[in-house]
Parts: structure tokens; C-alpha cells; sequence
């Protein structure tokens, strides 16, 4: 026993007296203020981002949308959102009115605090009633019976926020306002459309394009 | 009376003297508040030869004290941010007592003192030195750490620039700062510590924009220690750029040459002479057969500490003339007076290099000559080497092709031509390739 307890004593020491000196610390982290001086690679003044729109009000309809994808330019005097891409469905009383958006848009904003960027909005909405089948007619032909779909531009404009976050990331808050102009009678080649939902063939005013309410926060980087 | 009509008789010419020469200011150059703003444009427009210009002769010419006062805070303006060349003689006049501003007054009297320090008037230098914060000032800690340094007591230095460095430094001082760091490095180079002189450069002062050129050399010179002849041929690669830099310091070749010697690399140690020779070969040419040295451009651009005063004359030259080249985006006045202190600035310093260029150009050229001649024994070596049998039937490189080489644990290196410049954030990285050829 006592031999082992030896043994151990005389390892122990081997390995105290054999051990690598501990690392000695590199002079920018003996001297953690030396590091502001050297040279950091700005960050660009291009940005990526997603985000999702909590709030939108379509007409008389809620709306959840996420934005996948964004493309943005900041610099100093301008905001420009250059794509955004975004998903959306809404919710409504009647079920035929129910819908799908995708739309596409550009936001070029001007900034007239460090914070606050105002501007118009421009893109395409690609909309989609499932619940709702139609058909389109133009004289003695007309296509099968498919949901109904639609595609228009949207217009308008609105205001954002910009936060930076730090290490190159940043939060934008849009307030935007837009006019849908989808066509719900005649599609781009002058086909009418007809509905197989009575109520929605003698009142379209439940899928009739509007004006739509956003907010969305986007996180960048 | 026979003494007062000697001294009437010696006085006479003195009397009746003419000045030889006479140096006439134009009007609009003698309103000094033209001057303050004119050097305020040159600051904004980041032209600092011009601004010292403009400051030294602002202090030549007028008298006032808040035109010396400015001209003075200028001067150590461009000094904090890194003037590369001593201009301390601008203080040798300066006659103002600076009271609120205390950093200006901290550094106006240190560079009194140090001035009068150089001259040898010792009382003068103790004197300005009392109104300097010996403490915890940090331009005197530096000073008194490279006393120390200049006598062998590294211990000291090595304590004072710690000090420095944990004082709150701020990006004014950023010229001072890697002075203090340099000098570090260079402490731990002098007691062979070379991993923490390397560490000092790795970490910090080649991760400044811009780097000082010596800063890789020095660099190199460290990793040559530690053997570590990859990255030291890495690091002398970077004074390949093709930014054109001041001047061109032999010392490159000498640790090419020394890492070849010991890697037993004949082949690379050919191609370094015939680089030599194709850099030099020429001027050497020329100054063997007895040419004029004046046109051997080359010799100018060599650095030589002695040679001091030619290369700031010269510096100063090509810069003011850049500066110049760039236009006066001012006002009429200013552009008036800016064309004028330009012109007769660069009048002034080009008669002032003549005195000094012929003795500069030989120091250059006899630096020149025995650096030959040291690489030309070191090539007897590489001819006797060359025939060695061990090394004549010695298994050829594999040359390599492709463009990436696989490495241990895991990792692998890039490889292509280097094209035109350097990527900034790559120079760190380079690697020089070598194989070590020595038997046994």
C-alpha cells in the first residue's frame, strides 16, 4: 500500500515537474485596449434578411405573412429594399374568401433621420382563393373548374426603422400601406372568370382587390 | 582714442553692409489668419506635408503668440499621428509658456526638452522637463524607456512600456502606440525571447492599416529564429507589393539568404543572387566603373541609418509634389497661398537635398558594395555545394501543380499565382516553399 501510495506521490510530482508551462497570454489580451486600434473589415452595405408581418389587414380580412427572403442596400442617405419576397394567408368569415399570397415588391426608402426612412413601395402579388373554384370563359370555350388565381400589381408606400443590433446585424420595423389591383373579373388575356360559388358570382366584393395594412419586422444581416 | 577709432575702422563695414539677399513675402501671404485657415484646409484635406510646411513657416514668419500657438499644436498633431521622420528642430525657436491646454503644454515642453537634451544643454532640458507629468505622461515614459533601452537595462524599458500600454490610450496616440509595441518586440528580440516578440507582432502591429513595412522584416527575422522558414520567406514576401514604399532595405536578401544556407537550398539560394543581380546588377556596374552616383537612382531609395536627413528631404519632396498633383480644391485666397507655399517649399527643400545627396549616395553605394560582396562568398558556398555529390543525385522536387495541397488533421492550402496587388487579409498568411535539403 504504502509502495503504491509512493508510486502515485512520485507520478504526480513527474508530472508537476514535466508539465508544459502554461501558454503565456498574447499581448492584445494582456492589453484588451490595443485591439480597438487594429483594422476591422467594415461590414457591407449589403444585407439579407426574413422576417414576419405579426399585423396585416387585407380589406376586411386578417392576414400572416413571413417574408423569406430580402435583399437590402443601407447607406447613408438611403434605405433601399431592394426584393422581398413573402408568403401570406389570410383568415376570413367565409371560407371561399380565404387566400394565398406571394408577392414580390420593391421598397426603395430615403432616410430623413439616422433612423427613420420614408418611401414608396412597388411590386406583384400572385394571389390564390382555394376554397374558391372557378372557370374562365371566353365565348364558346372555357378552361375546367380550378381554384380560383389571380395576379396583379401592388402599389403604395410607408415608413421603417432600422436598429442596429451589432456585429453587423439589424432590425427593421415597415409600416406599409398598398393597393392590391388583382383582376377578379377578366384575367390577363381577357377570359372571363366565372365562378362556381353563386354568392361570389353576383357579389364579388369579398375577393375584390383592396388596400392592405402592414407590419412586419425583418431582422437583417 | 586710438582704441575707440579701431573700433569705429572695424565697425565700418559692418556698417555700410547690404544684405546680399532678400527674401520679399507677398501680400496676400502676410495676414496670418489666412495662414490658420489655410492650415485648417490642409488638415481637412489630409495633406500633412503641406500642413508641417505650412505650420514651420508659419512660425518664421509671424510673431504672435496664437499663430505660433497653433502652428505648434499642428506639429504635434502630425507627430501623435505618425510623421515618420524626427521634426523636433521646429521647437528650437518656440518661445510660448502653453498654460489651459495641458496635453499641448505636456508635449510642447517634452520636445523642448528633449530638443535642448540632443544640444547637450542640460540645465535647459531639466528645466523644460519640470513642467512635464513625468508620471504619467506618456510620451516621457517612452523617452525614459528608450534611455534605457539605449543602455542594455531591459528590465526597465520593458516595465515603463508595460506601463504605457495599460494607460487609457486613444487612437490619437496611435502613432505612439506602435512605437511602444515595436520597441517591445524589439526588447524580447534582444533576450531571444522570440515568440513573444513574434506574438507582438502577430497580434497587433501586422494587424494595423496600414503595416510598417520594417514591421515584416522584423517579423521574418523572428520566425528565421524560431525556424520556422516557411513563414518567414511568407512574411519577406509582402515587401514584394507592388505599393511603391519610401525606400528598399538590403536586409530581405540577407534572411532570404540565411534560411537558404541553412535549408541547403542551392537552387533557391541561385535564384535569390540572380534577383539580386537583376535589382542591383547595374548600379553595382556603374559604381565599379567610377559613373557619377547622382544618376543611379536606385542608390536613393536604399535605406542607410545614416542617411536620415536625405530620405526625409526626399520624402518630403515626392509627397509635396503628390499632394500638389491632387489640385487646391480652396477658395481664390487660399489657392493663392497654398500654389505659393508649395512652390516655394519645394524650391527650399530641393536646394537643401544638394547638401546632402552626394554623401548620401555614397554611404548608399559603399551599404551596396559590401552587401555584394557578403552574398558573393555565400555563392562560393553555393558553387562548392552545388557539385556535391549528395546534392547532385538528390531526388528532384515534385513540382506543384494543383491547385490545392492536401495537409494534416484535416486541413489543406490553397495555391495560384499571385496576380497584381495583395488581398489585405491574406498577407498574413503566406508561406514561402521550401524543402529542407541538407543530408543528415
Amino acid at each position: 500500500m504504502f509502495r503504491v501510495r509512493l508510486n502515485l506521490i512520485l507520478l504526480l510530482l513527474a508530472n508537476n515537474l514535466f508539465a508544459a508551462p502554461p501558454p503565456s497570454s498574447s499581448i492584445v489580451e494582456e492589453y484588451p485596449d490595443l485591439k480597438k486600434f487594429t483594422f476591422q473589415e467594415p461590414h457591407s452595405d449589403f444585407y439579407l434578411g426574413f422576417g414576419i408581418s405579426p399585423i396585416t389587414i387585407m380589406r376586411n380580412k386578417v392576414c400572416f405573412s413571413a417574408n423569406v427572403f430580402q435583399l437590402a442596400w443601407l447607406i447613408p442617405r438611403w434605405d433601399l429594399e431592394i426584393i422581398n419576397v413573402s408568403f401570406g394567408f389570410t383568415v376570413a368569415k367565409d371560407n371561399v374568401a380565404t387566400s394565398r399570397h406571394f408577392t414580390i415588391r420593391t421598397f426603395p426608402k430615403v432616410k430623413i433621420t439616422e433612423f427613420i426612412s420614408i418611401g414608396p413601395l412597388f411590386g406583384l402579388e400572385f394571389v390564390s382563393f382555394p376554397q374558391l373554384n372557378a372557370r374562365t370563359t371566353n365565348g364558346l370555350f372555357q378552361t375546367p373548374a380550378e381554384p380560383f388565381s389571380s395576379v396583379g400589381f401592388v402599389y403604395g408606400g410607408g415608413v421603417s426603422q432600422v436598429i442596429a443590433l451589432g456585429e453587423g446585424r439589424l432590425l427593421r420595423l415597415n409600416e406599409a400601406v398598398y393597393k392590391q389591383t388583382y383582376a377578379t373579373d377578366k384575367n390577363q388575356h381577357d377570359w372571363t372568370y366565372v365562378y362556381n360559388d353563386n354568392n361570389i358570382q353576383s357579389d364579388r366584393d369579398p375577393i375584390k382587390p383592396g388596400f392592405v395594412f402592414m407590419i412586419e419586422i425583418s431582422l437583417l444581416f | 582714442m586710438k582704441t575707440l577709432f579701431s573700433i569705429l575702422v572695424l565697425l565700418a563695414p559692418i556698417a555700410n553692409a547690404t544684405p546680399m539677399w532678400r527674401g520679399t513675402i507677398p501680400g496676400f501671404a502676410q495676414d496670418p489668419n489666412r495662414w490658420a485657415l489655410l492650415l485648417q484646409k490642409l488638415e481637412e484635406k489630409q495633406m500633412p506635408h503641406g500642413a508641417l510646411a505650412a505650420a514651420s513657416r508659419m512660425l518664421t514668419l509671424f510673431t504672435d503668440l496664437p499663430t505660433k500657438e497653433l502652428a505648434y499644436q499642428t506639429v504635434i498633431k502630425l507627430i501623435d499621428l505618425g510623421y515618420p521622420f524626427p521634426i523636433r528642430s521646429v521647437f528650437a525657436a518656440g518661445d510660448i509658456e502653453p498654460q489651459s491646454d495641458k496635453e499641448f503644454a505636456d508635449s510642447y515642453y517634452f520636445y523642448k526638452a528633449t530638443l535642448a537634451k540632443e544640444k547637450g544643454m542640460e540645465r535647459w532640458a531639466e528645466h523644460y522637463f519640470s513642467f512635464v507629468d513625468k508620471e504619467n505622461f506618456p510620451k516621457y515614459l517612452f523617452y525614459s524607456a528608450l534611455d534605457a533601452y539605449s543602455k542594455k537595462d531591459f528590465s526597465a524599458s520593458e516595465k515603463l512600456l508595460k506601463k504605457i500600454l495599460s494607460l487609457q490610450l486613444e487612437r490619437s496616440q496611435l502613432g505612439l502606440i506602435k512605437k511602444v509595441a515595436r520597441t517591445l518586440a524589439r526588447i524580447y528580440y534582444e533576450l531571444e525571447q522570440h515568440e513573444k516578440s513574434l506574438d507582438i507582432y502577430e497580434s497587433f502591429l501586422l494587424k494595423l492599416n496600414p503595416v510598417t513595412p520594417s514591421d515584416w522584416l522584423e517579423t521574418a527575422w523572428n520566425r528565421y529564429h524560431l525556424r520556422r522558414f516557411d513563414r518567414a520567406l511568407g512574411a519577406l514576401y509582402n515587401l514584394e507589393s507592388v505599393v511603391p514604399s519610401d525606400s528598399v532595405s538590403l536586409e530581405k536578401y540577407l534572411v532570404r539568404a540565411l534560411i537558404h544556407q541553412e535549408l541547403c537550398a542551392t537552387n533557391d539560394m541561385e535564384a535569390l543572387l540572380g534577383t539580386f543581380e537583376k535589382d542591383f546588377g547595374k548600379t553595382l556596374s556603374a559604381i565599379k566603373s567610377g559613373e557619377s552616383l547622382s544618376h543611379l537612382e536606385s542608390l536613393t531609395t536604399l535605406a542607410h541609418p545614416a542617411n536620415v536627413d536625405f530620405h526625409h528631404i526626399r520624402t518630403s519632396v515626392l509627397a509635396l509634389q503628390e499632394e500638389q498633383r491632387g489640385g487646391f480644391e480652396f477658395s481664390p485666397e487660399l489657392r493663392n497661398l497654398a500654389e505659393y507655399l508649395y512652390r516655394t517649399e519645394l524650391a527650399a527643400l530641393n536646394n537643401r537635398i544638394g547638401f546632402y545627396r552626394e554623401t548620401a549616395l555614397a554611404r548608399a553605394a559603399d551599404q551596396l558594395i559590401h552587401f555584394s560582396e557578403s552574398l558573393r562568398f555565400l555563392k562560393f558556398d553555393v558553387a562548392r555545394e552545388k557539385y556535391n555529390p549528395e546534392v547532385v543525385f538528390q531526388r528532384k522536387d515534385r513540382v506543384l501543380s494543383s491547385l490545392v495541397r492536401e495537409l494534416p488533421d484535416e486541413r489543406f492550402q490553397i495555391r495560384w499565382l499571385q496576380q497584381g496587388d495583395f488581398w489585405r487579409d491574406e498577407r498574413p498568411d503566406y508561406i514561402g516553399v521550401v524543402n529542407n535539403k541538407c543530408s543528415g
